[in-house]
């Protein structure tokens, strides 16, 4: 028996508020420090909020692209990507924290990620 | 007969230009495809298609560039696309066929056999058509009306192409005609999700190719997916 397989790679690409919302500093933070990744190319829209902005650019603007003008789009490494896919799939519980703040987490556990609790705190 | 495996490689037809009318046709041996490489086949699909949603379609072949023929071949999907909000579903590809003009084997007469089967002579390379495609009497149907599904496509001792159809045409068996293929538009396209239910290639000769349109379709309004994949696989019995 003979096999060869072909994989077909694409993104169906996703721009606008509910990507940025769902997305947030803690997040990325996490993932640096974790797996000491940073995402290659970050860009922004208008909406976005000026003061996460500012962090984002404060932290990425010496390492990555920024473009305000572009549609939102973030271009990252596969353990966002993940991340991103679960998202997109609504595979998250709403959870409170000790403070009262809103967080979603995921249903999944993401198989990469053990031993970190990871949070997406609704902006 | 032996077949090594990475001379099996994986090429794009010879207009490779998205969208053309008359995108498709022969395959192009020198582009091969990388597996598993963003964008590799279909592009990304934009944010605006994400919201309007997408039909669109790919060629593909598998060349064998072996010095032995590989026979007995079933392709199929062995992992269709983790996002939701899209599908992809295949058929074969004779390499003929384009994506919105219809064509024909014009080196050749074929001939009825019967009501079903049409006998292309060996002249023409096998694979000239494949199954899911679909085929009409250039000559006699010219506006496609009676096009037909392949259903199997085989060789008989001689070398001569035997193509199974669906239904007859209604022309007289034994006679001649010119063997029409229509749009890739007009295929018959199914998941073909297991082997069982491939698609059946009896031989992709040394040097020759085999090959499949992929069509695929994004809802509209779908959720955004990064790294988004579909997994074919190729295996002889």
């Amino acid at each position: 028996m003979v096999t060869t397989d072909f994989t077909s790679l694409y993104d169906i690409r996703k721009a606008g508020s509910e990507f940025v919302t769902a997305y947030n500093i803690r997040l990325l933070e996490t993932f640096e420090s974790v797996y000491n990744v940073k995402p290659t190319h970050v860009e922004f829209v208008s909406k976005y909020s000026i003061h996460l902005c500012t962090e984002f650019i404060t932290r990425y603007t010496h390492q990555v692209a920024v473009d305000f003008r572009a549609v939102y789009s973030i271009l990252i490494p596969k353990d966002f990507v993940t991340i991103y896919n679960l998202m997109a799939k609504k595979e998250f519980e709403t959870r409170i924290d000790h403070a009262g703040r809103v967080y979603k987490e995921f249903k999944t556990r993401v198989k990469s990620i053990t031993g970190v609790k990871i949070l997406f705190e609704e902006i | 007969m032996t077949i090594d495996p990475t001379k099996l490689v994986f090429v794009a037809p010879a207009n490779a230009t998205a969208g053309s009318d008359t995108y498709g046709g022969a395959p192009a041996t020198l582009s091969e495809m990388t597996s598993d490489v963003d964008e590799n086949e279909f592009a990304d699909v934009t944010n605006e298609q994400r919201i309007s949603g997408l039909i669109d379609y790919r060629k593909q072949y598998l060349y064998n560039k072996n010095t032995d023929p590989w026979v007995g071949i079933k392709a199929w999907i062995s992992e269709n696309t983790p996002s939701k909000d899209d599908e992809i579903t295949v058929c074969g590809a004779g390499r003929y066929s384009m994506l919105n003009t219809a064509t024909s084997i014009t080196t050749i007469p074929a001939t009825h056999l019967s009501n079903t089967v049409i006998q292309i002579p060996s002249v023409v390379p096998i694979n000239a058509v494949a199954p899911g495609e679909h085929v009409f009497d250039w000559d006699n149907d010219p506006s496609m009306e009676n096009h037909r599904e392949v259903v199997s496509v085989a060789t008989d001792g001689s070398s001569n192409t035997l193509v199974t159809i669906s239904a007859s045409f209604g022309s007289a068996t034994g006679t001649e005609f010119y063997l029409g293929i229509t749009p890739a538009t007009m295929f018959t396209y199914a998941e073909h999700a297991s082997k069982a239910s491939g698609i059946y290639f009896e031989t992709i000769e040394a040097g020759g190719c085999a090959g499949v349109w992929k069509r695929r379709e994004v809802n509209a309004d779908s959720s955004g997916y990064y790294y988004n994949t579909l997994k074919m696989r190729w295996e002889s019995e």
